[in-house]
């Protein structure tokens, strides 16, 4: 658009560019010259993630280079994945507290013997799972892939 | 298949729209425009304003635009 970097048109056409959200590829220049080159033709998208690959291409006789981009046909989906839920379905709140009210939390050591957090922590953890995982059990279930494609 | 979105188009812009159907996707502009140097006769000092216009209508379609 611009053979000067710094020009009104660069600058009204960059800040077009940021408005829109739009992404410009062409990185090389397209008009070469004896004594100057410039970025003359332009490839600018909005969804670059669609572009797998833009460049310019040497056409010899013409005295601009052409410009082309590889725009991406077919989709590739992410692969699904397989994640882990508790299924509440079935979960009875009233049920889960009573439960939890019937488990025996005082395997604390008794004062002679020195209480070790670690131990504390995991006696506490494997009865509220075992509580937890009759009343919301633990499922698996396929879901759809996320496209981290940048 | 492409069908050419006149509709878009500026009679005082060199350029056109098609828009790309794409089986099992959605359609896309791919636009094409030509400005002309500032020493052609075809010169217009308005370019930039007609361009911002052009582009704000072809967006709010949401589509993918390529140009």
């Amino acid at each position: 658009m611009s053979s000067h970097r710094n020009g009104s048109s660069c600058k009204q056409l960059k800040s077009l560019f940021r408005s829109l959200n739009i992404k410009q590829l062409i990185d090389q220049p397209t008009r070469i010259s004896k004594n100057s080159t410039s970025l003359t033709d332009l490839v600018a998208v909005n969804w670059p993630q669609n572009v797998c690959e833009s460049g310019v291409l040497s056409v010899h006789l013409s005295d601009h280079e052409r410009v082309y981009c590889v725009r991406k046909l077919n989709r590739k989906r992410a692969p699904s994945q397989v994640k882990t839920f508790r299924n509440y379905a079935h979960f009875n709140v009233d049920a889960f507290r009573e439960d939890v009210k019937g488990v025996n939390w005082n395997s604390a050591p008794g004062p002679d013997e020195p209480a070790i957090v670690d131990d504390l922590w995991h006696d506490f953890k494997r009865e509220f799972v075992t509580v937890a995982d009759r009343h919301a059990p633990l499922t698996q279930s396929r879901v759809r892939g996320i496209d981290n494609c940048p | 298949m492409a069908t050419r979105r006149d509709d878009l188009e500026l009679d005082t812009v060199e350029g056109m729209w098609p828009e790309i159907a794409v089986p099992t996707s959605r359609s896309f502009l791919l636009e094409n425009f030509y400005r002309p140097d500032r020493t052609s006769p075809y010169y217009d000092k308005d370019f930039m304003v007609k361009l911002n216009g052009m582009l704000d209508t072809a967006s709010v379609e949401g589509k993918e635009m390529l140009w």
